[in-house]
C-alpha cells in the first residue's frame, strides 16, 4: 500500500482568461468574479498571469484552507510541462498529475488547448466574450461575468428528457461545456476571430469493438481480477492518514472495490444509506458485506428530515441541474464521510462497463420491435426511453410558448455520437452509449461535484481506461447469460465476496420518493413548487406537480410519479441557490395546502 | 354545443345554416344531438372528452373496446337518477324533522328519515353491484359513431388498430442471437391478444424486463423465440392477467400444462380480474349472457372446487366482467404493481387483489433507480 504522509496540494478549482483584451481589464473581472470566494474562510485562491506576442492570460487556482505544504511546488510542476504553459488542471482523485481528469494549457505554438478525460470526472466550462476565453472549473465561477444570463432552452429541453444538461450546453445560454473525452484548441486569427479545433481523444475511440473477440471464460476471468486490482492499485497513492471512505450499496461494484482494497491492505470504513423503514433498502445487503469483509460500516439515515434539509445544499454543490432522485442520498454520504476521512471510493461505472441491468430493456425492445417490420422503432428513440423522464410529455409539462420554441429541437440529436454504429454488437453499442451518457455526462461529475462540497476526493476504480479497453474486447455473451446481467464481472468476483452478494438479482438504490411525496413532504411541495413560482419562470405549467401527482401524465405512475417531481424540484432549486432567483410570491391554487387523504378523497368523489 | 377546433359555442340553428359545419373556423361537427338518429344527444365535445380521458391526454394507448365501455359507463352515469325513492323519502324527512326539531315528533322524524336514507343508498349500491348492464350505445351503434367522427377528425392518435393474426405473419420471424440469447426476469399471459397487445404499446414490456405474450400465441411473429428465451430462465415469474369470466378463471390453471410452464419452481401469479374481486367492486361494468353461463357450467371439478358458491353462482347465472372495462391507465397500475409486489418480496398471489379496488396507487412507489453507487 503505497500512503503518503504529506500529499501533494491539489486546487479544488480554477477560473480563468486568455485572450487579446488588455491583461489589466481582465484581471480586474477576474478578482471581481471570485470576490464571492475570496471572502470564504475554507478557501485560499492563488492568482497567476502572463502576456506574450499580444495574448494574455490569468488564472486563479482554489485551494482549501487546509492544504498547505506543497502547493507551490505543485504550481510550478504545472509550469514546468512540455506540453507548454499549464494554467489549470484538476483531479477528481486528487492524484494529480498521473490522474489529471481536466486541463487548459497555452500551447508552444500560442494556442490554447484544454479537455476533459472520457469519465468525464470533471466539468470544464467557458464562454467567450470579445476577444477573451474565459473558463472555469464551475459553472457558478463564471456567472459573475455574465451580465445578463438567458436560460437555454436547447439545455432547458435536454435536462427534461435525460435529467441532465446534455454537453456542451449548460442551462445558461452564454456558457458552454466541454464535453468529456473531447480536447478543443483554440487560436485568433490575425483578423481576431476565434478559431476552435475540437477532436475526440484517442481514449474514446478504442471504445469499440475489437476485431478480436475473447470467448474463453477461465481466460477472461483470470485477465479481469488482474485487470481490477491493477486498477485499484492505481488509486492508492496520496491516501490519508487514517480510514478511507467507501460507498457501500450492497450492490456488486461497491462490494468488489471494498473488497479489493481491503485486499490490498488499505484501511476502510464503509458508508450506507438507510432510507427508513419504508424503502426496500439494500442496507442488510451492504452490512453482510461489511461484515464478510471485517470492515465497520457507517449507516447514514436518509429520510424526509434529513432530505428536507439538505435539499438546498445538494442543489449548490451539484453546481448544474441534475435532476436524480440519489443526489440528495449521496450528499448526505459525503457529509458524513467528510467528518472521518479525505478520500472516499465507490463502485460508480461498474454498471457501465460490464453491462448492467438497465441493457436488458433495450434488448427486450429490440426483439418486440420485430413485431412491426413496417416501422421500427429507431434505436435512438429505444434509448431515449430509457431515461425514463419528461419526453413525450412535452405539451403536457411545459408552457405553450416553450412548447413553440422547443418544437424544431430533437434530443436524438445528443445521443447520436455515442450510440455509435450500427455494426457493433448491441451490448457494446449500448454500453459504449451508457458510459458517454448516464456515466460521463451525469453519474460521475455529481459524484465530484458532491464529494468536493465536502472537501472530499473521489476515486473511482471502474473509471479506469486499461480496463474499460480490455472490456470492448470481451464476446457480449460474457455480459448477459439467460437473465443473469455482470455474468463475467460475478464470475470474476465469487472468490472475493458471498455468493448471496454476487449472484443476487440487482434492484438499485430503493428511494420511496413518492411515497413521501404524498406523506412526509406533502405540504413541502407547495412551497418548494409553488404554482406562483412556476408561473413567474414561465417554462412549466404551473400545476404541474399537481398533474404528475393526479396521474394525468399516463405512462408517469406508481414510482414513476416521484422521479419526475424531483426532477422539476431539482430544476427549481438549482434556480435558487445557483442563480440566486427569488421566490416570487405564494398561491393557494394547488392541493398541498390540503390533508392528501382530503385532497384524494375530493379526487375520487 | 361548442366547436371541439376552435371551442366556440354553436346554436342549434347556427349547426343548420352552416350546413353542421363551426360558424367560426368551418369545422364539420361529428354528431348532432338535437336529431332523431342521436336520443342520447353525444356531442362533440363529449366523445374527444371520453377519449382525452381515456388516453390520459394522449399519452396512454387504448382499445376499441375500452372505449365502447367508457362511452357507456359515462351514458350511464348521465342517465342514472341521483337519488332514489327511499333516499328521497328519507331526506324530505330529515328536512321536516329540521324544522321541528323542537318537538317530539322532530326528534323521531330526523334519525327515521337518516335511516332511511341509509338504507336507499345500500340499496342503491346493491343494484349498481349485483345487476348486469346493458350497452347504453350497442356496439354497431358505437362503431357507426367512431367511423363518423374518424371522417370528421381522424384517427385518434392514440387508439390502437385491432390484432389481425394474419399480420405480420404467422410464420416466425428471423431473430438476431444477440437478442435471443438473453432471457427475462418474467412474462405478463394474457387472456386475449388485444390485452397483450395494448401492454405492449404502452411499453410494459420495457418498463419491466418482461415478456408480454397471449394464451392465443400473440405476439405471432415472435411468439416460438419469447418462448425459447422464457425456458432459458428457471427462476422465471410469470404473471397472470386474465377476465372474470369462466375461460379466465382458468387461466393459470392452463399456465401450468406442458405446454407452458410445468416447472414447480416457476411461480405464476394471478394478477387476474376473479369473481370474488367483481363482486366487491363498486359499479363494475358486468355483462350477462347464456353463452357465458354454458361454459361456467362445463368448468371442471377442479375450477369449482377453487371457487366460493357466491363465485360460482355469479358465474352460472352468465355473468362476466372483461379486463377491457378498465382503461389502459388502471389496467397498467394493476400489472405494474403486481410486478412491484413480488420483486419486493410479496409471494402471496392475494396481494394483487386490493389493486383492482380503490386501494392507495402510489404504495408500491420505490424508485428503482438506474444508478447507484455501484
Amino acid at each position: 500500500m503505497a500512503v503518503d504522509g504529506q500529499p501533494e496540494a491539489q486546487p479544488w478549482g480554477f477560473i480563468g482568461y486568455w485572450g487579446q483584451s488588455p491583461q489589466s481589464l481582465m484581471g480586474r473581472r477576474l478578482r471581481d468574479a471570485i470576490a464571492h470566494l475570496s471572502s470564504s474562510s475554507r478557501l485560499r485562491l492563488r492568482e497567476s498571469s502572463s502576456a506574450s506576442q499580444g495574448v494574455a492570460w490569468g488564472v486563479v487556482q482554489i485551494y482549501n484552507g487546509s492544504s498547505t505544504a506543497r502547493e507551490s511546488s505543485h504550481r510550478q510542476a504545472q509550469s514546468q510541462s512540455t506540453n507548454g504553459e499549464c494554467l489549470g488542471t484538476l483531479s477528481a482523485s486528487g492524484l494529480g498529475s498521473t490522474d489529471e481528469d481536466i486541463w487548459v494549457r497555452v500551447k508552444q505554438d500560442g494556442s490554447l488547448e484544454w479537455g476533459r478525460t472520457p469519465f468525464g470526472r470533471a466539468p470544464l466550462y467557458w464562454m467567450q466574450q470579445g476577444s477573451a476565453l474565459w473558463f472555469a472549473s464551475q459553472l457558478r465561477y463564471l456567472l459573475p461575468l455574465v451580465e445578463l444570463w438567458d436560460i437555454s432552452l436547447p439545455a432547458f429541453y435536454g435536462y427534461t428528457c435525460f435529467s441532465y444538461v446534455p454537453t456542451p450546453l449548460t442551462p445558461i445560454q452564454a456558457i458552454q461545456a466541454v464535453p468529456a473525452g473531447v480536447t478543443q484548441q483554440h487560436r485568433w486569427s490575425p483578423q481576431g476571430e476565434l478559431l476552435t479545433q475540437s477532436h475526440l481523444q484517442k481514449t474514446v475511440s478504442d471504445w469499440s469493438t475489437s476485431s478480436h473477440q475473447l470467448e474463453d471464460e477461465a481466460a477472461a476471468v483470470d485477465q479481469l481480477q488482474t485487470l481490477l486490482k491493477a486498477a485499484v492499485s492505481r488509486q492508492l497513492n496520496a491516501l490519508p492518514k487514517g480510514p478511507v471512505g467507501v460507498f457501500l450499496s450492497g450492490g456488486l461494484d461497491s462490494s468488489v472495490v471494498a473488497a479489493l482494497l481491503t485486499q490490498a491492505g488499505v484501511e476502510v470504513q464503509a458508508y450506507s444509506l438507510d432510507f427508513g423503514h419504508e424503502a426496500a433498502t439494500e442496507l442488510p445487503y451492504a452490512r453482510q458485506t461489511a461484515e464478510f469483509l471485517g470492515i465497520p460500516l457507517v449507516t447514514v439515515k436518509a429520510e424526509p428530515t434529513q432530505i428536507r434539509a439538505a435539499l438546498a445544499a445538494t442543489a449548490q454543490a451539484l453546481d448544474l441541474p441534475f435532476g436524480d432522485s440519489v443526489t440528495v442520498p449521496l450528499y448526505l454520504l459525503n457529509q458524513s464521510a467528510a467528518a472521518d476521512t479525505t478520500v472516499v471510493f465507490n463502485g460508480e461505472n461498474g454498471d457501465q462497463l460490464f453491462a448492467g441491468w438497465t441493457n436488458k430493456p433495450l434488448i427486450t425492445a429490440r426483439l418486440y420491435n420485430l413485431m412491426s417490420p413496417e416501422q421500427p422503432e429507431a434505436f435512438d428513440q429505444q434509448y431515449l426511453k430509457t431515461f425514463h423522464r419528461f419526453y413525450g410529455y412535452e405539451t403536457q409539462i411545459f408552457t405553450p410558448p416553450i412548447q413553440d420554441e422547443i418544437a424544431a429541437l430533437s434530443p436524438h440529436q445528443w445521443l447520436q455520437s455515442a450510440l455509435g454504429s450500427d455494426q457493433d454488437p448491441l451490448l457494446h453499442r449500448l454500453r459504449r452509449a451508457t458510459l458517454m451518457l448516464k456515466g460521463a455526462q451525469n453519474i460521475q461529475p455529481r459524484a465530484t461535484q458532491l464529494a468536493f462540497a465536502h472537501g472530499l476526493r473521489v476515486r473511482s476504480p471502474f473509471c479506469d481506461p486499461e480496463l474499460t479497453r480490455w472490456t470492448f474486447s470481451l464476446s457480449s455473451s460474457l455480459y448477459l447469460r439467460g437473465t443473469c446481467e455482470k455474468y463475467i464481472l460475478k464470475r470474476a468476483a465469487e472468490t472475493w465476496l458471498p455468493p448471496e452478494i454476487v449472484w443476487r438479482g440487482k434492484r438499485g438504490m430503493g428511494v420511496p420518493l413518492t411515497f413521501w411525496c404524498f406523506n412526509q413532504l406533502w405540504s413541502d411541495l407547495g412551497r418548494w413548487l409553488n404554482p406562483a413560482d412556476l408561473r413567474a419562470e414561465g417554462l412549466w405549467r404551473a400545476h404541474l406537480p399537481a398533474d404528475i401527482l393526479s396521474g394525468r401524465l399516463g405512462g408517469i405512475q406508481g414510482r414513476r410519479m416521484g422521479e419526475a417531481l424531483w426532477l422539476l424540484l431539482m430544476w427549481r432549486q438549482w434556480r435558487l441557490t445557483v442563480l440566486g432567483d427569488a421566490s416570487t410570491g405564494w398561491a393557494l391554487d394547488h392541493p398541498f395546502w390540503l390533508p392528501r387523504w382530503f385532497w384524494q378523497a375530493l379526487r375520487r368523489g | 354545443m361548442r366547436c371541439i377546433q376552435c371551442g366556440i359555442d354553436n346554436k342549434l340553428r347556427e349547426r343548420s345554416a352552416n350546413l353542421g359545419r363551426c360558424k367560426a373556423c368551418g369545422h364539420p361537427f361529428a354528431f348532432e344531438p338535437k336529431t332523431v338518429s342521436n336520443p342520447l344527444q353525444c356531442t362533440d365535445t363529449f366523445f374527444a372528452k371520453l377519449i382525452q380521458d381515456l388516453s390520459v391526454n394522449n399519452t396512454l394507448f387504448f382499445t376499441e373496446k375500452q372505449l365502447h365501455y367508457l362511452l357507456n359507463r359515462r351514458l350511464e352515469q348521465k342517465a342514472n337518477r341521483p337519488i332514489n325513492a327511499l333516499q328521497g323519502t328519507g331526506g324530505l324527512l330529515l328536512f321536516l324533522g329540521f324544522f321541528t326539531i323542537y318537538s317530539k315528533a322532530g326528534l323521531l322524524l330526523i334519525p327515521f328519515g337518516a335511516a332511511m336514507w341509509l338504507l336507499g343508498w345500500w340499496e342503491k349500491r346493491q343494484e349498481r353491484r349485483l345487476q348486469p348492464k346493458i350497452f347504453r350505445v350497442p356496439h354497431p351503434t358505437f362503431v357507426q359513431w367512431l367511423q363518423r367522427w374518424r371522417q370528421v377528425n381522424g384517427d385518434p392518435e392514440t387508439l390502437l388498430p385491432s390484432v389481425r393474426p394474419e399480420t405480420p405473419s404467422p410464420a416466425s420471424i428471423a431473430v438476431s442471437p444477440e437478442v435471443s440469447d438473453y432471457s427475462f426476469d418474467r412474462v405478463v399471459v394474457c387472456q386475449q391478444d388485444i390485452v397483450a397487445h395494448l401492454l405492449i404499446a404502452n411499453n410494459l414490456h420495457f418498463e419491466h424486463n418482461c415478456a408480454v405474450i397471449s394464451l392465443n400465441g400473440y405476439p405471432f411473429g415472435i411468439f416460438d423465440t419469447v418462448m425459447e428465451m422464457l425456458q432459458r430462465n428457471p427462476n422465471l415469474s410469470v404473471y397472470a392477467l386474465h377476465d372474470a369470466s369462466p375461460d379466465g378463471v382458468q387461466l393459470t390453471t392452463t399456465l401450468r400444462l406442458s405446454q407452458w410452464f410445468p416447472n414447480p419452481n416457476i411461480a405464476i401469479y394471478d394478477l387476474g380480474l376473479s369473481p370474488r374481486q367483481a363482486l366487491a367492486m363498486n359499479n363494475p361494468f358486468v355483462l350477462s349472457s347464456g353463452a357465458s353461463g354454458i361454459r361456467a357450467n362445463n368448468l371442471p371439478e377442479e375450477i369449482r372446487q377453487s371457487l366460493s358458491e357466491e363465485e360460482l353462482n355469479w358465474l352460472l347465472a352468465g355473468n362476466y366482467l372483461e379486463l377491457e372495462s378498465f382503461g389502459p391507465k388502471k389496467l397498467l397500475q394493476v400489472v405494474s404493481r403486481g410486478i412491484n409486489l413480488n420483486r419486493q418480496g410479496a409471494s402471496s398471489s392475494n396481494d394483487s387483489d386490493s389493486s383492482w379496488g380503490d386501494s392507495d396507487p402510489y404504495s408500491d412507489s420505490q424508485i428503482f433507480v438506474v444508478s447507484s453507487f455501484g
